[in-house]
C-alpha cells in the first residue's frame, strides 16, 4: 500500500513538475518577437524545396533523431545538429517567387529551465534580376514546443494549439538582422521576423508553413 | 500515509525540474580553430571546399517547385531571363575537418555584373557574411566581409576566392577545391 501511495505520489509530483516547466514564468518575459519598423514584404514558404541536415521536430531539438531523420542527417560531428534548406518563397509584393537558402543550427546556450529551446539562422535571399539579401537570426520554438506537449499529454497527439506562432528571437543572441544587400537591396538595413502555422497533417513538425516577414528602411 | 504521498509529490517536482536542469541538449562539436595573426594587423582564416564530395543537395525530387536542378546549381528562373542560382557545400577547416556549412548565391541583374555572396555558418562559432566582386572577365576574385554573428561579430575585412580546378573525369565530371581566404580585423 505505501509503494502505492509513493508511486502516485511521484507520478503527480512528476505532472506538476512538467506542469511548472511549461507555465515557466521566464517564457513569458522572452516570448516577445522581433519589432519590424520600416516597409514590410511578406514571403511565404512551406517544406517545399528540399532539406539536409537535423528534423526541425522536438525530437531533432533534443538531438533524438527518427529513422527518416537519420538519413537526411549530415554524418559529419560538427554537423550533427545543422541544417540547410532551399525553398521558393512567394513574395507578398508580386513579381516572380524569392530563391532562399536556410542554414541553421541548434542554439548554443539551450536551456529547459530558461525556455529556450531554438536555433540560429542564416538566410539568403535572392530575387532574379532585383538583387540579394543576406539575413541573420534566431528563432525560440518553446511556444509551440509547450503547446504541442501539452496536446500530446492530454493525448490528442503533437498538435500546437495557435493557428499561428510568431517565433521571438532567442534572448542573449543578436536581434534579427538584414547583414547586407546587393542591387535592389543595396544599402538597406532592416530587421526580419519569422511566423509559424503548425500543419495538421504533419504533427511534430516545427516547419510548418512559414512565412518571413522582412522590413526595410 | 497522506504525509507520504505529499513528499513524494514534492520529490516528483524536484526530480523532474533536475531532470529538465542535466539533460544533454545538443552541443555542436568544435574543432580548434585554425587562425594565423597577419603582420599588418587582423587574422587570416582559410577555409576550404572540395567538390564533388563536399557538394551538399538539398532539393527533394518532387518537391523542389520552381527550382530547378541545372548541373550542380539550384536555379530559380523569372520570365523575363533573369535568374537566380545557389550551391551548397560543406566547409573544411586548413586541417581538412568539416566544420560547416557554406550557400554561395548568384542574381543576375540586367545590365551589370552579376551580384553573389556567401554564408559560411559554422554551428560552433557563429556565421560570416561575404559579399564578392566579380572581375572584369567575370571570374570571381573576392570580397568584403560584410558581416558576422558570434564569433564573427563586430569584424570587418576581407577575402579573397581562389578555385583549383583538377583533371576532368572520364565521363566528364571534374574535381576541385574552392579557397576562402578571409582576414578580418575588429570592425572601427
Amino acid at each position: 500500500m505505501r509503494i502505492l501511495v509513493a508511486a502516485a505520489g511521484l507520478v503527480v509530483g512528476i505532472f506538476f513538475g512538467a506542469l511548472l516547466l511549461m507555465l515557466n514564468p521566464i517564457s513569458l518575459v522572452q516570448g516577445t518577437p522581433a519589432m519590424l519598423s520600416g516597409a514590410v514584404r511578406v514571403l511565404a514558404w512551406e517544406s517545399g524545396g528540399g532539406f539536409r541536415g537535423f528534423e526541425l521536430t522536438p525530437g531533432g531539438l533534443f538531438g533524438l533523431g527518427s529513422a527518416a531523420g537519420r538519413a537526411a542527417a549530415f554524418e559529419d560531428p560538427a554537423l550533427e545538429h545543422a541544417r540547410v534548406e532551399i525553398v521558393a518563397l512567394a513574395d507578398d509584393a508580386g513579381g516572380p517567387p524569392v530563391l532562399g537558402v536556410r542554414l541553421s543550427a541548434i542554439a548554443p546556450g539551450n536551456s529547459l529551465l530558461q525556455a529556450r529551446l531554438g536555433t540560429v539562422a542564416a538566410w539568403s535571399l535572392a530575387w532574379p534580376g532585383k538583387g540579394s539579401v543576406m539575413l541573420a537570426g534566431s528563432e525560440n520554438y518553446w511556444a509551440p514546443f509547450r503547446d504541442g506537449l501539452w496536446s500530446a499529454i492530454r493525448g490528442r497527439g503533437f498538435h500546437p494549439g495557435h493557428a499561428h506562432y510568431q517565433l521571438p528571437p532567442l534572448p542573449r543572441l543578436e536581434a534579427p538582422a538584414l547583414v547586407s544587400g546587393t542591387g535592389a537591396f543595396a544599402g538597406v538595413r532592416g530587421s526580419f521576423r519569422e511566423e509559424y502555422t503548425p500543419l495538421a497533417a504533419r504533427p511534430g513538425d516545427l516547419t510548418g508553413s512559414r512565412q518571413l516577414s522582412l522590413a526595410t528602411e | 500515509m497522506a504525509r507520504l504521498f505529499y513528499l513524494c509529490i514534492l520529490a516528483g517536482v524536484v526530480l523532474t525540474v533536475l531532470a529538465a536542469g542535466v539533460y544533454p541538449l545538443p552541443q555542436h562539436t568544435r574543432y580548434r580553430s585554425m587562425v594565423s595573426v597577419v603582420p599588418d594587423g587582423g587574422r587570416e582564416e582559410v577555409f576550404s571546399m572540395h567538390w564533388p564530395q563536399d557538394r551538399v543537395q538539398p532539393l527533394q525530387a518532387g518537391r523542389a517547385g520552381p527550382i530547378q536542378q541545372a548541373g550542380d546549381l539550384a536555379q530559380l528562373s523569372a520570365a523575363d531571363g533573369a535568374s537566380a542560382s545557389a550551391e551548397i557545400f560543406r566547409v573544411r577547416d586548413v586541417a581538412g575537418n568539416v566544420i560547416g556549412l557554406a550557400s554561395r548565391s548568384v542574381t543576375t541583374v540586367a545590365g551589370a555584373a552579376p551580384d553573389a555572396g556567401w554564408v559560411l555558418l559554422i554551428p560552433s562559432r557563429g556565421t560570416l557574411f561575404l559579399g564578392q566582386q566579380q572581375r572584369g572577365d567575370g571570374a570571381p576574385a573576392g570580397g568584403s566581409v560584410t558581416g558576422g554573428t558570434g564569433e564573427f561579430a563586430g569584424l570587418a575585412g576581407s577575402y579573397d576566392e581562389v578555385r583549383q580546378t583538377g583533371k576532368t573525369a572520364a565521363d566528364g565530371s571534374s574535381s576541385g577545391q574552392i579557397r576562402l581566404i578571409t582576414r578580418v580585423q575588429a570592425a572601427p
